[in-house]
């Protein structure tokens, strides 16, 4: 009953991801590679590389929010985010 | 006068590029527009046969841009008395036997004369899918909600815009409202968020769809679609008619839910 409930209310989506979740995740991932045309390993380690850049700045998550490339009409942008972690060396950095 | 003409394609192929055409070019003419469609898929040619119009070819395009027969004698007027006329494709010639040149000298002399000019594109991105976009100043992509159809859509969008023709619009086919829900097909809002064009129309899985094939009667014909009904719209939205789309989403209702639950089968699709 227990069961019937939760499945009834939409609590059980959690612990099993839907296969059209895996569609749209697949290909973000893709399309990525396919408008910048990009090696999987390439991109990575670009990845890794502004992470690196950006962790010598301030203290991050080891890992982007969002890492997309975008079309937007005849633009293609690559929009990252990530997300900062402890602010005060931001707070206390000396403004230039 | 001057009409628009706008490719119908998608790269990948057996997505709905041809239903399409021949349902929103005759959407559009029952909406009292003159409208040509135009079968460029030479060699595996389909549009004929989907418009029940296969028996009576004397001419095709190729004959038309070689300068064999004049553009009307090539021109099979549809059979419901609308101002809807086809140009088939050639059977037995290959894609290279026309030029993009060519194929856009023809579509501007047909805008002089016609509303609307609707070139079916053949799948894939080579010589005649160049012929087809070349001669266009739209394009609307069609695709499934599927993983391989949605890459290859994304890649005509970034060729069609590579060659200056931008904001193409989107039709999601073969939506199966009941998967959206069940979590297995991807919706309108993540096709629309992943390809990040604008959406003309969602056109339903619809078995109906199959049987107008085989009769050779586009859907739009039969009133009991719910394929057709989504075609109706979508010429509608062209013509600059304000439609709003109805969505399908992931989170089913209760009554979905309960539906589901005891079994009764209800209407599969959403108008939209
Ligand atoms: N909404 C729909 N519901 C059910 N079946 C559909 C729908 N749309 C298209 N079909 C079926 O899918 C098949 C392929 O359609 P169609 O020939 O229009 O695709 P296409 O993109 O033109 O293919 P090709 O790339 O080979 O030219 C046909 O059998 C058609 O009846
Ligand atoms: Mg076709």
């Amino acid at each position: 009953m227990r069961e019937l409930l939760r499945w009834l209310f939409g609590l059980s989506g959690k612990n099993r991801q839907s296969s059209s979740e895996i569609a749209r995740q697949r290909l973000r991932l893709v399309l990525i590679q396919d408008r910048i045309e990009l090696s999987p390993e390439k991109m990575e380690q670009m990845k890794q590389e502004i992470l690196e850049v950006v962790s010598r700045y301030m203290v991050v998550e080891d890992d982007f929010i969002e890492f997309e490339v975008r079309r937007l009409e005849e633009l293609i942008m690559l929009v990252s985010n990530i997300e900062v972690k402890d602010v005060s060396a931001l707070m206390s950095a000396p403004a230039r | 006068m001057t009409g628009k003409t706008i490719v119908i394609t998608s790269g990948k192929g057996g997505v709905g590029k041809t239903t399409a055409t021949a349902n929103i070019g005759a959407a559009l003419a029952m909406r009292r527009h003159r409208v040509v469609v135009i079968d460029t898929d030479i060699g595996l040619r389909n549009l004929d046969v989907i418009m029940g119009l296969e028996n009576r070819i004397v001419y095709d395009l190729v004959n038309v841009i070689e300068g064999k027969c004049r553009v009307r004698q090539a021109m099979i007027k549809d059979k419901h008395g609308l101002e809807l006329y086809l140009i088939p494709a050639a059977q037995t010639r290959d894609k290279d036997s026309i030029e993009p040149s060519q194929l856009r000298e023809l579509c501007a002399a047909l805008e002089q004369e016609y509303d609307y000019i609707l070139i079916d594109c053949p799948a894939g991105i080579e010589q005649g899918f160049r012929n087809a976009t070349t001669a266009a100043q739209e394009a609307v992509i069609v695709t499934t909600p599927e993983v391989a159809a949605i890459r290859d859509a994304d890649r005509v969008i970034g060729l069609l815009e590579a060659s200056g023709l931008h904001r193409p619009r989107l039709v999601i086919n073969r939506i199966d409202a009941d998967l959206v829900r069940r979590g297995d097909m991807m919706g309108q809002k993540d096709v629309e968020s992943l390809l990040a064009i604008e959406l003309i129309g969602l056109v339903p899985a619809d078995e109906r769809t199959v049987s107008a094939a085989n009769r050779g009667v586009p859907v739009v014909h039969d009133a009991r679609s719910a394929a057709g009904a989504a075609y109706i719209r979508i010429a509608a939205r062209m013509d600059g008619e304000e439609v709003p789309l109805n969505e399908i989403t992931p989170r089913p209702g209760m009554f979905h839910k309960l539906r589901d639950l005891v079994g009764i089968k209800g209407r599969a699709y959403s108008h939209a």
